[in-house]
């Protein structure tokens, strides 16, 4: 079953035509012999993360994205959400190229890095969201309102008093979800937000995101290595393996 | 103003940077006048610069040089190095507004505490400064200082995009801090270094975001003033121009998974 045939009547919210993306990085061989020579002499090589990559993906679906390291999944998260542009080809969401970064843009979409906190960490949570709504411009009642229902879903409303830095990884993971999701984005793009969550954890969060996803129409693409993760909320997965889309699949993977 | 509310809180959760950052600065000032001490022994007047100038300068050039300095390289270089400016860049505003309002936020208290500490020292030592401010004056200072933070946000902004491309930006940040201090005038006043001297200082930047200001505060006349601001955003048109230019080169050239 193709993904179209989910949706063809609709516009799509995500569009990747023939999307690819190159780069280039330093190779050095080990040694100081080598080393010395990288002073003067440096070898660049071309990296190609993603090639030809063409889907479509529509309001309220939620996509998996899978694949092994080093497949280009955090790439192309990255450049859904405009922070990385295409090298060739088109990538559309909400009807906005990405790298193009409108203000009107990225105030609708939400992107979550794993490992990676967009919170200042040394503020308590509560200040540190508050901070959020700022950037946003988030009216206070419905932010307060966002705040109380993702927190309490996700088990840390008794944490935003705690200055981030002293939460577990997992902690700060579902505040950031939290932040993420206080300023009611339409698309929701997360890699690798499983990161030291336990299994309990994961459920809540994919539960949250598939009511959201029926309730609010919340489109987003998930990256995991945690396929069971992936299965519990994920219309259809798109597989990367060495920046090509190997296959898209449905329901189950 | 959410950033600078953070920021402010940020700065007051450490006091105790607040304090070594003021206690340096005031040594610093002690020392070089200690210098100076010795120099103007048995003289009144060198290069038509009385020592109380001297004091002057160097109580405003603390303050100034504490005040003025955003401090904000070493967390760009870490956000760019770490990969959180990935994040920063899907917010609806700059992260280098972000980082301004940071800068701003983060200076505040330090630049009260130095303030007061000066104060208390010309107070207990009865020190003669001479400050020539009227109310126009004032205005003129008030914007020479605000070209003036600018300016060096826009310095330190240049040099942590170095984290783009390498590693390192410490040492560029050290090498930053020293030329500053030498060419601002800072460290010495350009009225007392030779006329050769003193003609090429108009040409470099720095005394404008630094001695300027300091003379502006300290003994102002108009046509100065008209000369410094004008010196002043010619320089930061063009700083500003040159770093949004190396923004963007950095953004499309050499943004790679990695970070």
């Amino acid at each position: 079953m193709d993904q179209e045939s989910l949706s063809r009547s609709e516009t799509p919210v995500i569009e990747a035509v023939s999307a690819s993306k190159t780069y280039t990085r330093l190779r050095r061989e080990a040694g100081l012999r080598r080393a010395l020579i990288a002073l003067i002499r440096q070898e660049w090589v071309t990296v190609e993360a993603l090639s030809d990559i063409n889907f479509r993906v529509y309001q309220g679906q939620i996509i998996g994205l899978v694949g092994p390291n080093g497949s280009g999944k955090s790439s192309l998260i990255k450049m859904l959400a405009g922070v990385i542009p295409a090298t060739t080809g088109i990538v559309r969401v909400l009807g906005h190229i990405p790298s193009r970064r409108k203000r009107e843009f990225l105030r609708r979409i939400g992107l979550v890095l794993g490992q990676r906190s967009q919170l200042l960490q040394e503020l308590p949570a509560c200040e540190a969201l508050n901070l959020h709504r700022a950037v946003y411009d988030i009216p206070e009642d419905a932010f307060k309102a966002s705040v109380d229902e993702y927190s309490e879903l996700l088990g840390v409303a008794d944490l935003l008093q705690i200055e981030l830095r002293q939460l577990s990884l997992g902690e700060r993971m579902k505040i950031e979800l939290v932040a993420v999701l206080s300023h009611g984005p339409e698309v929701l793009l997360l890699d690798e937000p499983t990161i030291g969550l336990d299994n309990t954890s994961i459920t809540a969060m994919m539960k949250m995101l598939r009511d959201l996803a029926s309730r609010d129409l919340l489109t987003a693409i998930i990256s995991s290595h945690s396929i069971e993760a992936l299965t519990e909320v994920c219309d259809w997965y798109l597989n990367l393996v060495k920046g090509e889309l190997h296959k898209s699949y449905c329901l189950p993977l | 103003m959410g950033i600078l509310v953070a920021a402010i809180q940020i700065s007051i959760k450490t006091p105790l940077s607040i304090f070594s950052t003021v206690l340096a600065s005031t040594l610093r000032m002690v020392g070089y006048l200690v210098v100076w001490v010795s120099v103007y022994k048995g003289e009144d007047l060198i290069r038509n610069y009385e020592f109380t100038d001297l004091v002057g300068h160097y109580l405003l050039a603390t303050a100034l040089g504490l005040g003025l300095n955003p401090e904000i390289t070493l967390r760009i270089r870490d956000e760019i190095r770490h990969g959180e400016l990935a994040l920063y860049l899907a917010w609806p505003i700059s992260p280098i507004w972000k980082w301004f309002l940071l800068a701003v936020g983060s200076r505040l208290f330090p630049t009260i505490g130095i303030i007061i500490a000066l104060v208390s020292v010309v107070k207990v030592f009865g020190i003669q400064v001479r400050i020539g401010l009227t109310p126009v004056y004032t205005i003129a200072a008030l914007l020479a200082i605000a070209n003036a933070f600018m300016f060096n946000f826009c310095l330190e902004l240049l040099i942590a995009f170095n984290a783009f491309w390498q590693a390192g930006t410490g040492s560029l940040y050290l090498l930053r801090t020293y030329v500053v201090g030498l060419l601002s005038g800072a460290l010495v006043p350009i009225a007392l270094l030779p006329n050769f001297l003193q003609s090429m200082f108009q040409l470099i930047p720095f005394p404008y975001f630094m001695y300027f200001p300091i003379e502006l505060i300290r003994a102002p006349d108009p046509a100065m003033v008209m000369q410094g601001l004008l010196g002043q955003m010619i320089w930061l048109i063009l700083i500003i121009a040159g770093t949004m230019w190396i923004w963007r080169i950095s953004l499309k050239t050499s943004y790679v998974p990695g970070i």
